[in-house]
């Protein structure tokens, strides 16, 4: 058990490797020089030439990344092109808006998603079940970012229920309970698409599973419908369950960077897409770093459960 | 006698299975209509769809010369739906076009190549399977500006892993069967065995994935839009559409966002109807 975790986290090392290659590749094959395009135009050439030395941009391209590698591993991350300040200012408090965004979204998606296909796996082929089915094929297919409004609409114009945006009410105590209130509409935008994959996977393991020969023989044996659905299917299809929500954790992140820009969430999707405009190098390198590497522990988190989850790997 | 006769009826009953699928026939007419549509554009829009009108801004559904009335720079927006589809459809289905190359090839590769070489390729493409793809977006858009090239660069990446392992799936079952053997001891060389002998036998699974593949990503490549990383205004986009209608949806005038939000529901929706009745015909 320890040693296959060990191996697990063996196994990332190159992985992170080529991603932080790749994610340092995108200043390199951007538009020719970040720094003429930023603050080039009333400077000279020889004062250009010393801000390229203090960004380090006058050196290899090997020895940029490395640097750049240990500003990441330091906690710097360079400075902002446009702001001129601190990368690791501008992107972690970001990132952790996002986290709180993203963890929000992912209880949404399990718990919702599990609630949708356990439902409508029981009452398979019932009006519920085709109910159900008809909100994942109409949800699947509707732009999120019209979803997000329509939202917004429903429960902060029409009915004064949550705030519009935002992650704190500005005159409130910036408390707990005010961030749930601006964390249930843009968590369940978010968390619409991979919901809507597990609840689909639930329900066809629900179903498979209780046309199963061993349900057949504990429901001829007498055994309340209840005890059967949660002790026997509901153990059966959990590691499925996680497996399923592991997968989606890269449409939580996709969905998560959508939805920020409608409900104003002050979070990493923001800040990159906001670079971007500016071509911030240095910002949205750190940014998407940031989230790939975030999805790879996920994907490593999601894996070890998956093994705990096992009962032949148990005892090893 | 019935052996002469059987195939052609086999052939007829696929037409006529898939005529009698409610849901693909009904896929097949929209997407018909809505690609017939986005051609036709120019000659249906009753305006010119980025023509703005400072008079006229912000008109209610059913106005005067404005059948969907007006966005808030007066432009008509029944012109720019009709124009809209066109850029969705079209990056769509190219990007999905080359994903299915791709990732046929390297799904036939996996199949069919050595053990170490296929272990090495399967492994990567399990890393891939669930990555972020708006990542790659956001990175393509760093890298190019953002436009119809970071849309389909994104969907080719996010396409192709899945791709790859369903053409690896069932490549894996052809390559068992007798035909392949019989192919083989009749002296044809491996590349000649994957092309003429295994790859037709996949070509139908691939084009049904492939159907509903364009119809998620014109969703997705919508909502990349949308957030600016895609088709560039003053282009009419459904996707921009949604955001530039962002800001009257929740002031009175709903529909400038809503229209394309629908049209783009009703394409997906075709495409998937379309995906699911090709595949109850051509692999019954």
């Amino acid at each position: 058990m320890v040693r296959q975790i060990l191996w697990r986290l063996v196994n990332l090392v190159p992985l992170l490797f080529v991603i932080s290659l790749l994610v340092f590749f995108i200043s390199q094959a951007g538009p020719a020089d970040p720094i003429k395009d930023v603050l080039s135009q009333k400077m000279s050439a020889e004062q250009i030439e010393q801000i390229r030395q203090a960004y380090g941009l006058d050196q290899s391209a090997w020895s940029q990344y490395l640097h750049w590698l240990r500003d990441m591993f330091t906690g710097g991350g360079g400075i902002s092109l446009s702001v001129r300040s601190p990368v690791s200012g501008i992107v972690y408090p970001a990132f952790l808006n996002t986290l709180i965004l993203g963890a929000a979204t992912v209880v949404l998606t399990v718990v919702l998603g599990v609630l949708i296909g356990f439902v409508s796996g029981i009452r398979h082929g019932r009006p519920v079940d085709r109910a159900a089915m008809l909100f994942v094929q109409i949800g699947s297919n509707l732009p999120i970012y019209w979803f997000g409004l329509i939202i917004i609409w429903l429960t902060a114009v029409w009915r004064n229920w949550l705030p519009a945006g935002g992650m704190h009410d500005l005159r409130g105590d910036g408390g707990f309970g005010d961030l749930l209130l601006h964390l249930i509409a843009p968590a369940f935008a978010a968390s619409l698409v991979s919901m809507l994959i597990v609840a689909r996977f639930v329900r066809a393991a629900v179903i498979e599973s209780a046309q199963s020969d061993y349900i057949r023989t504990y429901r001829s044996q007498g055994f309340g419908r209840a005890a059967i659905l949660g002790k026997h299917i509901g153990r059966n299809i959990l590691p499925s369950i996680v497996n399923t929500t592991g997968l989606t954790i890269g449409s939580v992140i996709t969905g998560v960077v959508f939805v920020e820009t409608i409900f104003s969430w002050p979070g990493i999707g923001s800040v990159l897409l906001n670079a971007i405009a500016g071509s911030d190098y240095p910002v949205i390198q750190s940014g998407i770093l940031l989230v790939a590497v975030t999805f790879v522990l996920v994907n490593l988190i999601t894996d070890v459960l998956l093994d705990l989850l096992n009962p032949r790997l148990r005892h090893t | 006698m019935t052996a002469v006769i059987a195939p052609p009826r086999l052939r007829r009953s696929a037409v006529a299975r898939f005529v009698r699928n409610r849901e693909a026939l009904l896929g097949l007419v929209v997407l018909v209509a809505v690609v017939g549509i986005a051609v036709l554009a120019p000659w249906l829009a009753p305006h010119d769809p980025n023509a703005g009108d400072p008079e006229n801004v912000l008109n209610p559904v059913g106005s005067a010369g404005h059948l969907l009335g007006t966005d808030d720079q007066g432009r008509d927006v029944l012109s720019r739906l009709l124009y809209g589809g066109r850029g969705a459809l079209v990056v769509s289905t190219v990007a999905v076009a080359v994903a299915l190359v791709i990732g046929t090839l390297l799904g036939l590769i996996g199949a069919f190549a050595g053990r170490r070489t296929s272990g090495v390729l399967m492994r990567t493409i399990d890393l891939l399977f669930a990555f972020p793809v708006i990542l790659v977006a956001l990175s393509l858009a760093a890298i190019v500006q953002p436009g119809p090239g970071v849309l389909i660069g994104t969907v080719v990446f996010g396409a192709v892993p899945y791709v790859t392992r369903i053409v690896f799936a069932e490549a894996k079952i052809e390559r068992e069967k007798d035909y392949v053997e019989a192919a083989r001891s009749l002296g044809a060389s491996e590349p000649a065995v994957l092309l003429t002998e295994v790859l037709p036998n996949l070509v139908s699974s691939v084009v049904i994935y492939g159907t509903s593949l364009v119809g998620i990503n014109i969703v997705f490549t919508a909502s990349l839009s949308a957030l600016g990383l895609g088709i560039q205004p003053p282009n009419p986009d459904w996707g921009r559409m949604i955001s530039e209608g962002a800001k009257v949806l929740v002031t009175g005038s709903p529909g400038v966002a809503t229209f394309p939000a629908i049209a783009i529901l009703l394409v997906a929706l075709a495409f998937n109807w379309l995906g699911d009745g090709l595949r109850d015909v051509l692999n019954p």
